[in-house]
């Protein structure tokens, strides 16, 4: 009998103290994990969630890996399961931000606020590895809060450097070099295929973007007061 | 699907202004060019005017916000501010990924409290707190609300006659409607009830403003079913390639199924991603191309101008 | 002698008037349709429950009554109510002005527009139908056998997607579908009949008959709302996750019937306004005042039954009223 998700001092537990008995409890709760993840901006409302199931079959990567469930696991973290909630941190990162789910949810869960705030307990608790989709968050906004502004070309690049790709960059910019190195066939394809149809200007002006990478105005200011907001939440 | 003709709502002009600050956003600094370019000879040819932000910052798309939702709200705030210094009481975004950044930043910061609270921090940072929010619209959703398609007829002097178009939308277009405002079925009284609900949103699971728009240049729509607002998978273009591969490939053997020769898309993220998966599977005889693109080339200006390649256009 | 005016003639109302011009009231009723019934004459549903039977079985008799005792004005609405306190001039808007000594509100309720939830593609899909509809269809025969039918809960109820005034239940869907889902099976044995819940609150002694019942003649219930219905081959493809096997599917069917939600009717919502009448977060109307009184429906959903014991009820407490005794 699985009697999981229960708060402590609630669980039924057989047989007398120091007993050779196990509790009917099937593993370890954390109760505290949801009120935690709740606490977290928009999250909170995933405390109306009635089970209904709308997120789930929305959800477009519920159709591709079996065992990505949001509904599951908003369920599961509530449950606090820990054995569980094992098996929620291994899929969770998958989420790709559609927000098909928070479009239908009829209890007005924010279902995608709600995932990311539980990877970011879960990751605080110790109870799950950096996903490759954390980096790639890191390594945006460190762009962001560098410039201000992003240049696509240069963040691709830095994520394939980042994953092990070589990418040859000019000696003296450290700026990459689109045509050299090793990288995924299809982004090379990508890269050089738009410039057969762009107007000439179209490529030069691209290219001294990579030069110079573009950064919004009182940056340095900003910058100070958004690495602080960044720490705060 | 997109909406069926009967059922559509007509531009409501004035709602957004013919003048709207123009957030081009990173990628149409960058690699988008050719979008940029073309959305702003489609704005000229229909009488309307995209007054580019030039101080802009990034919208802190879906990444930012991963991390901290006050340093996603600040980069909002900060465009706003830029927004209403150049004296616009309403901000365009080409991009879904920008339009929906914006769009959540907007709701967010109208709670209360909550622009107070950003505005000192804007202080700190040496910028002008926002006097009063802006509201922000996709460049799709004010290009048909300020136009609309008798507009567009008007202008198309090339028609696009006998091309086979799929309209593709993407996820963030119009979810979440809680930051969309795509409340669309709603009467006038429940629509005021609604908080957030805003009558220039598109409907809310069956766009089809841009069906709509390409209709009236001239173009045959493909009807792509639930794929026109499924997922590209561009979030994970480059973190989970094979996850965002198979996402993209849905809506692109759906395009071609239905006998379409060209998806017409209203954000760089998404021609990045479907383009990426297009690489693997050359037999999807299939180009991506911006619905700006299309009706630049029904407005009369050659291809090569618009960045289209000549295997995008003639086929 | 005392005079009221009952405001809408369906269950609710027809019994409160019956009721009031039993006590020796002068009673007036005005009905905004030109038949008396309300919704359920209204949308020409097949049966109701718990009774099984038509509407005009049901609810023509009570009305044949009212009419001998009662001054009926079908057609016409409230226009103005022109004093703040009884006595109260009432405007009709067929031209009548009536001076009474109290009203008695009982002007129910509306189905959603499911137009409104364009994910679940009514008018969109082929296929996809309203259970009133489907009601019509059974009411004249007219359906052909289906191999599959669905049906969809909560349509315009509990949904906050729809704005803060959905988070209410409709409170007869669940019994009605199941109703008819066993009529379904009983006259198509080898249809595959689905009832897609959130939960089913079939609630006191309609579960044995509505959910119960329908299990045991074969009705698949299945755990988990309809997310999205598209076409396929004709065929109206319903997306939903079966909760309690964790798996996400997709089911085609011949028919999606939508069980539509109810909502505070425009006559409901008009009378609040006149009379200054607080309403609840889904519209409902929420208090009384002097010398007007609630019944049926507009005040919260009832079912038939319900609603029918409430008419008396309510006229019961503005009798005492008119005869002066506390209430």
């Amino acid at each position: 009998m699985r009697l999981w998700g229960l708060a402590e001092e609630d669980r039924i537990v057989e047989g007398k103290e120091g007993a050779l008995i196990l509790p009917k409890t099937s593993c370890d709760c954390k109760t505290e994990l949801f009120d935690e993840i709740t606490a977290l901006p928009l999250a909170g409302e995933a405390l109306s969630c009635d089970g209904c199931g709308v997120c789930t079959a929305s959800c477009p990567v519920a159709e591709i890996i079996t065992g990505f469930n949001p509904r599951s696991f908003i369920k599961t973290l509530e449950a606090g399961a820990l054995d569980e909630v094992q098996k929620t941190a291994e899929l969770l990162w998958r989420c790709v931000s559609c927000q098909a789910c928070t479009h239908r949810c009829p209890r007005g869960v924010f279902v995608e606020d709600f995932l990311k705030a539980a990877v970011k307990v879960l990751r605080r608790k110790g109870l799950m590895e950096k996903s490759p989709a954390e980096l790639f968050d890191e390594l945006f906004t460190a762009e962001v809060l560098e410039y201000g502004k992003v240049e696509p070309v240069e963040l691709i690049f830095s994520w394939l450097e980042l994953q092990g790709y070589r990418v040859v960059r000019d000696p003296l910019l450290r700026k990459p070099l689109p045509f050299a190195g090793e990288i995924p066939p299809e982004i090379k394809k990508l890269v050089l295929k738009p410039l057969k149809g762009l107007r000439l200007s179209f490529v030069a002006l691209n290219a001294v973007r990579l030069l110079v990478h573009p950064r919004s105005r009182n940056w340095g200011r900003v910058k100070h007061v958004l690495r602080k907001a960044l720490g705060e939440v | 699907m997109a909406l069926p003709k009967g059922m559509r709502k007509p531009p409501r002009k004035g709602k957004i202004g013919k003048k709207v600050a123009y957030f081009k956003g990173c990628a149409l600094e960058g690699p988008a060019r050719d979008y940029d370019a073309s959305a702003r000879l489609v704005a000229k040819a229909l009488g309307l005017e995209l007054d580019q932000l030039e101080d802009f910052n990034c919208c802190g798309s879906l990444h930012v916000k991963n991390l901290s939702f006050k340093a996603s709200l600040l980069l909002g705030a900060r465009n706003f501010s830029v927004a209403r210094a150049q004296g616009h009481g309403a901000l365009v975004a080409p991009c879904n990924g920008c339009s929906f950044a914006l769009k959540r930043a907007e709701r967010l910061l109208s709670d209360e409290g909550k622009l107070s609270e950003l505005n000192r921090l804007l202080e700190e940072a040496g910028e002008r707190p926002v006097d009063e929010l802006p509201q922000a619209h996709h460049l799709l959703e004010w290009l048909y609300n300020e136009a609309g398609p008798e507009e567009v007829k008007k202008n198309a002097v090339r028609p696009l006659k006998g091309l086979k178009v799929a309209c593709y939308y993407g996820c963030l277009y119009g979810m979440p409607r809680v930051f969309s405002g795509a409340y669309p079925h709603a009467s006038k009284e429940e629509e005021l009830a609604v908080p957030y609900g805003r009558e220039t949103a598109d409907d809310d699971e069956h766009p089809y403003y841009m069906d709509a728009l390409l209709e009236a240049a001239g173009a045959e729509t493909v009807e792509l079913g639930p794929y026109a607002t499924s997922c590209c998978g561009s979030y994970f273009s480059l973190v989970e390639p094979e996850l965002a591969r198979s996402m993209a490939l849905k809506v692109l053997k759906e395009a071609h199924a239905r006998g379409a020769r060209l998806l017409a898309v209203a954000c760089p993220a998404c021609k990045l991603s479907l383009e990426t998966a297009l690489a693997r599977h050359e037999d999807l005889k299939l180009s991506v191309v911006y619905f700006t693109q299309l009706l630049a080339l029904a407005f009369g200006h050659p291809p090569g101008s618009l960045g289209l390649t000549e295997e995008a256009w003639a086929g | 002698m005392k005079k009221v005016l009952v405001v809408g003639g369906g269950p609710a109302g027809l019994s409160a008037a019956e009721a009031l011009a039993g006590l020796g009231f002068e009673v007036y009723l005005v009905e905004k349709e030109d038949k008396l019934g309300g919704l359920p004459v209204k949308e020409s549903r097949y049966k109701l429950f718990p009774y099984e039977k038509s509407p005009e079985e049901l609810l023509n008799p009570l009305a044949e009554r009212v009419k001998e005792k009662v001054r009926v004005f079908t057609g016409a609405e409230v226009e103005a109510v022109l004093t703040d306190r009884p006595p109260f001039d009432v405007r009709l808007t067929n031209g009548e002005t009536l001076r009474v000594d109290a009203l008695v509100l009982a002007t129910g309720v509306k189905s959603f527009d499911p137009t409104r939830k364009g994910e679940l593609g009514f008018k969109l899909v082929n296929g996809v139908v309203t259970n009133a509809q489907l009601e019509a269809m059974l009411a004249r025969n007219e359906l052909k056998e289906p191999g599959s039918v669905a049906f969809v809960f909560c349509v315009g109820s509990r949904d906050l997607q729809l704005g803060p005034s959905y988070a209410h239940c409709c409170s007869y869907g669940c019994a009605h579908a199941g109703m008819l889902a066993l009529e379904l099976k009983r006259r198509f044995p080898s249809a595959r009949v689905y009832c897609f819940y959130t939960d089913v609150r079939t609630c006191s002694t309609l579960e044995r008959r509505y959910y119960l019942l329908p299990q045991r003649e074969g009705v698949r219930y299945v755990r988990g709302r309809v997310a999205r219905i598209y076409e396929q081959n004709g065929k109206p493809v319903l997306k939903f996750e079966d909760t309690l096997l964790g798996r996400p599917s997709e089911l085609a069917v011949d028919l999606a019937v939508l069980v539509l939600g109810l909502e505070p009717s425009e006559g409901t919502k008009k009378l609040a306004r006149l009379l200054s009448l607080k309403q609840d977060e889904s519209g409902f109307i929420a208090e009384e005042r002097e010398g007007v009184f609630v019944a049926g429906s507009c005040k919260g959903l009832l079912t038939l039954q319900e609603a029918l014991t409430d008419g008396k009820a309510t006229a019961l407490r503005a009798a005492l009223y008119l005869k002066g005794e506390k209430t």
